[in-house]
C-alpha cells in the first residue's frame, strides 16, 4: 500500500491495468459473438426488406413474423435507409415513379432469415408477408443471399475477425506485465529493506503470495459467477501471473 | 603503509577484545571466480566493541563486511553468530535508498512496531537523531534532491534507528568532512557505550580512524595483517 501511495501513477495504473486483464479475459466469447455476429449479419444471412405504408399495423405483422423460426431477426429501418431502398427497388424493378409515391409515409423493415433457411422457406416467409399486408400498400425486396454475394474483401475481413481478441489479449498481458515488473521492482526494493532494518524474513516472498493469493480468490469468485467463461484462458493467464510473481527474484534485488 | 615486518599472528587478532564474542570467523576465505577476496581469515568481535577495518580499494573490506553480516557465504571456512537473535544492519557503501522517497521516508523503512512500543516513540527518536546530526530541518527534502553528506547521514541514521545490535558501516563518511564524520563516530561511541552497540567501521582513510578509539584491523590482498588498537595507527 506504502508503494502505491508513493507511485500513485504507476500503483493506480497497475491496478486499473489488472481489472482489465480479467475483463479481457472474460470477455472472450462476448468478443467472438460480436465480430462473428457483426460479420455473419453482413455477410451469412439470407434478408429481404419490406415496406409497407404507415397506416398499415405494422406491428402486428412484425411480430406475426418474428414468430416464424425461419425469421432470425428484424430490424427497423430508419427514414434514409427506406428512401435509398426505395429508389433502389425501384429502378431495378424499371418502375417510373412521381416524386409523391417517394414521398409516402412509409415504414420499413430488414427481414434476416435463420441460418440454413431452404430457398423454399424463404419464399414462403414472403409470400406470408404478401397476405398480411394489403399488396397496394407494399413492397418487397428481393431476397439477397450474402453468401453468394459475399466479397472477397469481407472474406478476408471474416478471417481477419478471429485474430482481433488474441490482439488484444496480447497487448493488455504485454502491458499488464510492463507495469507488473516495474511494479515488482519497487516492491522487491522496500521489501529488501525491509528486511535490512526490520525483524522480518521473506517479505517480498509474503508480499506475493498474499498477491498471488487475492488474485487467485478473486479469480475463483469473478469466473464462479459466469458460466462461459475458456478455462484454457483462465489456466494460461494463472500461469503467467505465478511465474511472473516468482521469476527474477534475486535479479530484482539491489544486491544485484 | 603499514610494515610488513610487524604482521602479526592472526591468532592476535583478538587484540583488545571486550568480553563475550558475538561473532568469530574461522579460516574464512573468498573466492570470486579466478580472484582470492578473502584468505584464510580469523578473528573475533566482541560484544560492544568497536572495530575498524582498514585497507586500500580492493584489500577485502566490503567482502569482509558482507561475510560478517551474513550477507555473503564465505567460499571456505566458517563464520559463527554467537547470539542468533542479534539484529545487524547494514550501512552500504552505495547507501541503498529509495531515491523518490523523502528522507523522513527512507527513515521510516527502519519502523519495526516489533521494537518500538508506537511510531511516535520512533519519531521520536528520529528527531533526537536528527537534531544530533544537525539535519533535523531537511528531514522533508527527497533523497534524490540531498547532497551526499546528507544521503550518508540519512543511510547512518536508518541503521541506527532499526536499534541494532551490530553495525556494519563501509566507508560511511567518504562524503563528509572531518567534522561531521567525528559527529557520526560521536553519536556511535555514544550509543555503543549506552546501549552496548557493537560498531564495525571499513574504511580506508587512516587518517580519519586515527582520530577514533576502538580496535583496528587491517587488510591487504585479502589478508588480515594488522590488529592494534586505531590510536596506535
Amino acid at each position: 500500500m506504502r508503494a502505491i501511495r508513493e507511485h500513485p501513477l504507476k500503483g493506480l495504473s497497475f491496478i486499473f491495468l489488472c481489472g482489465l486483464f480479467i475483463l479481457v479475459l472474460l470477455a472472450q466469447n462476448i468478443v467472438n459473438d460480436f465480430l462473428q455476429s457483426k460479420i455473419a449479419n453482413k455477410n451469412q444471412y439470407s434478408y429481404f426488406y419490406v415496406l409497407m405504408s404507415s397506416n398499415e399495423n405494422h406491428e402486428d405483422v412484425v411480430r406475426k413474423l418474428r414468430d416464424l423460426e425461419e425469421v432470425k431477426q428484424i430490424e427497423t429501418l430508419n427514414q434514409e435507409v427506406i428512401a435509398k431502398e426505395v429508389k433502389k427497388i425501384l429502378s431495378e424493378l424499371d418502375v417510373n415513379v412521381l416524386s409523391p409515391v417517394l414521398d409516402m409515409d412509409y415504414v420499413g423493415f430488414k427481414i434476416i432469415f435463420a441460418l440454413k433457411t431452404s430457398i423454399r422457406s424463404q419464399q414462403l416467409v414472403r409470400e406470408y408477408v404478401e397476405r398480411l399486408v394489403d399488396k397496394k400498400n407494399l413492397i418487397l425486396g428481393d431476397i439477397k443471399d450474402n453468401i453468394s454475394d459475399r466479397k472477397a474483401s469481407e472474406d478476408f475481413l471474416f478471417r481477419k475477425s478471429h485474430f482481433v481478441y488474441p490482439f488484444i489479449l496480447l497487448s493488455v498481458i504485454s502491458l499488464w506485465l510492463i507495469f507488473f515488473i516495474s511494479v515488482k521492482r519497487t516492491l522487491a526494493k522496500i521489501a529488501y529493506l525491509v528486511e535490512q532494518y526490520q525483524r522480518r524474513r521473506q517479505v517480498l516472498l509474503k508480499t506475493l503470495l498474499i498477491g498471488v493469493g487475492s488474485w487467485l480468490v478473486f479469480f475463483i469468485i469473478v469466473f464462479s459467477f459466469i458460466p462461459q467463461v475458456n478455462h484454457l484462458n483462465i489456466i494460461g493467464a494463472a500461469l503467467l501471473v505465478l511465474i511472473t510473481f516468482i521469476g527474477g527474484f534475486k535479479k530484482d534485488m539491489w544486491e544485484s | 603503509m603499514f610494515d610488513q615486518s610487524k604482521t602479526i599472528n592472526q591468532k592476535n587478532a583478538h587484540y583488545g577484545l571486550k568480553s563475550g564474542k558475538i561473532l568469530t570467523l574461522d579460516n574464512v576465505g573468498v573466492n570470486f571466480k579466478n580472484f582470492n577476496a578473502l584468505s584464510t581469515i580469523q578473528m573475533e568481535i566482541g560484544q560492544g566493541e568497536i572495530l575498524f577495518i582498514t585497507g586500500a580499494s580492493g584489500a577485502g573490506k566490503t567482502t569482509l563486511l558482507r561475510v560478517l553480516s551474513g550477507q555473503l557465504q564465505p567460499t571456505k571456512g566458517r563464520v559463527q553468530l554467537l547470539r542468533p537473535n542479534a539484529h545487524m544492519a547494514l550501512v552500504f557503501q552505495d547507501l541503498r535508498l529509495i531515491e523518490n522517497y523523502s528522507c523522513e521516508m527512507n527513515l521510516m523503512m527502519a519502523y519495526d512496531n516489533s521494537i518500538y512500543k508506537n511510531k511516535n516513540e520512533f519519531v521520536y527518536e528520529m528527531v533526537e537523531f536528527a537534531n544530533i546530526l544537525k539535519i533535523r530541518n531537511r528531514l522533508n527534502l527527497k533523497i534524490k534532491d540531498a547532497n551526499g553528506g546528507l544521503k550518508q547521514k540519512i543511510a547512518i541514521l536508518r541503521a541506527l534507528l532499526s536499534r541494532p545490535d551490530v553495525i556494519f558501516l563501509d566507508e560511511p563518511t567518504s562524503s563528509l568532512d572531518q567534522e561531521n564524520a567525528l559527529k557520526i563516530f560521536e553519536l556511535l561511541n555514544f550509543l555503543n557505550v549506552k546501549k552496548g552497540l557493537t560498531v564495525v567501521w571499513a574504511s580506508h582513510d587512516r587518517d580519519l580512524i586515527r582520530s577514533f578509539s576502538g580496535r583496528i584491523i587491517h587488510l591487504d590482498g585479502g589478508r588480515l595483517i594488522h590488529a592494534g588498537h586505531a590510536c596506535f595507527i
